[in-house]
């Protein structure tokens, strides 16, 4: 066989260029590099670091049980905030916002919603946030642990839905129908709250079907069954209100119902401390309380 | 002036690198990197670049081929064509994989309907988002090499009777044997690090936590963990391109 540079040593006015040996040591010591990382990889015990969050409360069908409604700070406050917030609580804050700046209209309100979990982490790891707002208290545990916030308030509550097509062509009523043949359903991942409340469940109604994938928040569960990628999802009674042409939300019976309850906190680092406290004070005022029934969520 | 500016360009480069380096939880690495979803996740990621770097090699050589011998009216439109991934954002490749392959999406309906094959959530949507990205970079550099190999040593192993198969296998293949590898070790090294196509296509399921998005998952709840397999892979890309040293950038002139 003749062994040629083809197109790739040559200069480009030359044919068949030089014939060359590659040089062996620089490329043993790379591939050996790699081969003895990986096989720590393989040959290690499976013994590794447990998850870091705190063991997630016992589902239950109990009341939400938020306390009165705090009064409503004075009206005319200034400046400018961003509010961490759940996926779940998009449509809720967007017009909890413009309610707030309603009455204060020297103020300003920036949204970024995902992810507790990923809300979580990037405000330990320094990203902007004056209010944080999570679907579950474990994450908001972790971000006390960090110390990134104040301490939390509980603020509403929410249930859990099955999301389908609007329509629900299969029918599916309960967690129980996802175990008819065909049907594929996505949960939320592991790490963010809709994604271990939709374990409890699926583990106290012993539904042995398993989710075809887990997604980044519920809003991305939503998106999927909405493409026709998936015949439902597992996310929260007011998730439906994003696309409600496209998608409905069916509650799931007491029996299988596990209850999300929400915190809201001030975080250490705001540099608009006293508007960050101002908003959340409206949050759980009964105007505050009024705007998320509205939505669906439950604040009794 | 210039030299400066070339210095910064290094640092720029360099510090993130050297961050990662500084990060890496050295006393815990074994322990990291030998958890279960680790290997699980290593494994699928050697599994699906292979079998993407196959695809890739199985559809882009003789593609490759063709663009090198033919001179077909539409041959820029298709080399245009066929090189879009690699410029395109990974993520938007892999949202336009979902709505052609997807359930609902353009073939995928009918693949769905007749076959009952759903290709999102399995490895399979993986491997296709892997090829679809790195394909390119092997037709690339193939076709560069199957160009420069001296067609008259083609001629004169067909005078000598060799059929056009044997002499691709026995003549050019050899010739422009040491592009074709560059360009498969750039593809497999590209379907190795593949993110946003298989996150968006493939989704996130037991069957498509490629290491790329194990990285990620585990970023969002056990950071230290995560620095140590981007570690495992930040050493595969630098043993990608000490292996290479240089020999597909003839491609590029």
């Amino acid at each position: 066989m003749i062994w040629g540079c083809g197109g790739a040593c040559v200069p480009a006015s030359g044919s068949a260029g030089r014939r060359f040996a590659p040089g062996r040591s620089p490329l043993v010591a790379a591939l050996a590099t790699v081969v003895v990382l990986a096989s720590a990889s393989c040959s290690s015990s499976g013994a590794g670091k447990p998850t870091s969050s705190a063991p997630p409360p016992a589902p239950s069908n109990a009341s939400c049980r938020l306390g009165p409604p705090v009064a409503e700070p004075k009206a005319g406050a200034q400046g400018h905030i961003r509010v961490l917030a759940a996926a779940s609580l998009t449509e809720a804050f967007h017009d909890l916002g413009s309610a707030f700046t309603a009455r204060n209209p020297g103020a300003r309100i920036d949204f970024s919603f995902g992810a507790s979990s990923t809300l979580v982490a990037q405000l330990d790891a320094g990203a902007p946030g004056d209010v944080l707002a999570t679907a579950d208290t474990v994450t908001m545990a972790q971000a006390v642990a960090a110390r990134s916030v104040e301490p939390p308030e509980l603020f509403t509550c929410n249930g859990l839905a099955l999301i389908v097509p609007k329509g629900n062509p299969r029918g599916l009523r309960s967690l129980t129908s996802l175990e008819q043949p065909g049907v594929r359903y996505v949960v939320c991942a592991e790490p963010v709250p809709c994604g271990r409340f939709a374990r409890q469940a699926l583990a106290k109604a012993h539904v042995k079907a398993r989710p075809a994938g887990s997604e980044q928040d519920v809003k991305a569960v939503v998106a999927k069954v909405e493409v026709g990628e998936a015949d439902a999802g597992i996310g929260y009674v007011t998730d439906a209100a994003g696309a409600p042409t496209k998608v409905e939300a069916v509650p799931l019976p007491a029996s299988q119902q596990v209850l999300a309850t929400y915190p809201i906190a001030v975080a250490r680092s705001s540099g608009a401390h006293e508007l960050a406290t101002g908003f959340v004070a409206f949050v759980r005022s009964a105007a505050g309380r009024a705007i998320l029934q509205r939505h669906g969520f439950r604040t009794s | 002036m210039a030299l400066a500016l070339a210095a910064l360009a290094v640092v720029l480069v360099a510090t993130p690198l050297v961050a990662m380096l500084w990060r890496v939880p050295w006393s815990t690495i074994g322990t990291l990197l030998g958890r279960a979803e680790v290997r699980t996740s290593l494994w699928l990621s050697l599994q699906c670049s292979v079998a993407a770097t196959v695809l890739a090699a199985a559809l882009g050589l003789p593609l490759a081929w063709a663009l090198a011998r033919w001179d077909f009216p539409a041959r820029s439109v298709v080399r245009a064509l066929v090189l879009l991934p690699m410029v395109m954002p990974p993520v938007v490749g892999g949202l336009a994989l979902l709505l052609a392959f997807g359930r609902a999406g353009l073939l995928g309906q009918w693949l769905h309907k007749w076959f009952g094959v759903s290709l999102p959530y399995t490895a399979w949507a993986a491997v296709l988002s892997e090829a679809f990205v790195a394909m390119p970079f092997l037709v690339v550099t193939a076709e560069a090499g199957f160009k420069a190999v001296d067609r008259r040593q083609e001629e004169v192993a067909r005078t000598l009777g060799n059929a056009r198969f044997a002499t691709f296998r026995r003549v050019t293949l050899p010739l422009a044997g040491s592009s074709v590898v560059a360009g498969l070790t750039l593809c497999w090294a590209r379907a190795l690090g593949e993110f946003g196509a298989t996150i968006t296509f493939a989704g996130d399921a037991p069957r498509t936590e490629t290491m790329p998005l194990r990285v990620f998952l585990l970023f969002q709840h056990d950071p230290a963990s995560a620095v140590a397999v981007s570690l495992l892979l930040l050493a595969v890309s630098a043993a990608v391109l000490v292996a290479l040293r240089g020999r597909w950038w003839g491609a590029w002139r």
